[in-house]
């Protein structure tokens, strides 16, 4: 009889372990923000809401919780975040402030990457994307510009590519064959046709 | 006052112990972090830091200095690189994709570097 109680006493601490760490987790992934009174992450100023989805919230909360880029970002601040209007293959783009002054972009699903605050002198950030592999899904390259910038050039290898930026946002569909890991010579082109090339 | 247990009984406590740390591995099973590049320094050059764990459900590297990045899952048998991304002038990335039999690896792009890196995989 002993062991029975034993028993069951293992199956109710067992099943407390699990229940509590799904209210943890529930718990850390922390409530979507939208009310804040920030006029913009950088200079991307002219096309964006305050707002973050429940996921990329708890995507957030779980990035600070576990310390994750805490050296050079500090803390990210969902109640500072920033929806662009346009979107990238149906899927938002949020602009995330850190505690240390710097900036994560954040694409529904999709994790996030930072960076510092866009400027005059650095008006584009760029990302390029292949979540399957060859033979899935072509690489997709996308960013964020600051106001004013109408097209953003680079490469992907030897390969030039200009994207029009529609609402401070740009995409541009590889295909197959389109290298991910060799992005270089990115420029902005501004409305006034100035050139900035990033360093 | 010695008292002795039965086959039964063994079993029966085995069960339990099993039953407990099933219990435990659940609640945990989403938790694991291999950080195979923890501090270390990332070259120029471009070489890779690759993790020994073999199955992903994540992949991200940070920078204490921006430069040029590309984190991404091998799989050694195929030569197929997959759940990739790289960015310029930034301090990385995280991102939630899966891989199975493949390691997951960071770098530098583009002669920029060296830097202090932390990538982590998560299983």
């Amino acid at each position: 009889m002993r062991f029975r109680n034993r028993c069951r006493l293992s199956i109710m601490a067992g099943s407390i372990t699990v229940a509590a760490a799904a209210f943890f987790a529930i718990q850390g992934a922390g409530a979507p923000r939208a009310s804040n009174e920030a006029a913009g992450v950088g200079l991307v100023k002219a096309s964006q809401v305050a707002a973050l989805d429940p996921e990329t919230a708890r995507l957030a909360a779980s990035l600070n919780a576990s310390g994750w880029g805490a050296a050079a970002l500090g803390k990210r601040l969902p109640d500072a975040a920033r929806r662009l209007t346009a979107t990238i293959d149906g899927k938002h783009l949020f602009l995330v402030p850190t505690t240390k002054g710097k900036v994560c972009q954040m694409l529904d699903g999709a994790g996030e990457s930072c960076f510092e605050p866009l400027s005059r002198t650095h008006p584009v950030q760029l990302v390029g994307d292949d979540l399957s592999g060859p033979g899935g899904h072509a690489p997709v390259f996308y960013g964020v510009a600051v106001d004013g910038v109408r097209a953003v050039t680079f490469k992907t290898g030897a390969q030039s590519h200009t994207v029009e930026v529609t609402d401070n946002v740009f995409v541009f569909h590889g295909d197959l064959t389109t290298p991910v890991d060799s992005l270089n010579s990115t420029s902005a082109t501004f409305d006034d046709g100035t050139v900035v090339a990033l360093p | 006052m010695i008292t002795r247990h039965s086959p039964r009984a063994h079993l029966l406590v085995l069960l339990c112990m099993l039953s407990f740390a099933a219990a435990i591995l659940a609640a945990t099973a989403y938790a694991g972090q291999d950080f195979y590049c923890n501090g270390c320094t990332l070259s120029s050059s471009g070489v890779p830091a690759t993790s020994g764990s073999t199955n992903h459900i994540a992949n991200g590297m940070q920078l204490a200095v921006a430069a040029d990045w590309h984190h991404y899952q091998y799989n050694i048998s195929t030569g197929v690189t997959s759940c990739q991304r790289s960015g310029t002038n930034g301090f990385g990335s995280f991102l939630a994709c899966s891989g199975t039999n493949t390691s997951s690896r960071c770098h530098l792009l583009n002669g920029t570097g060296p830097r202090v890196a932390t990538c982590r995989t998560d299983t």
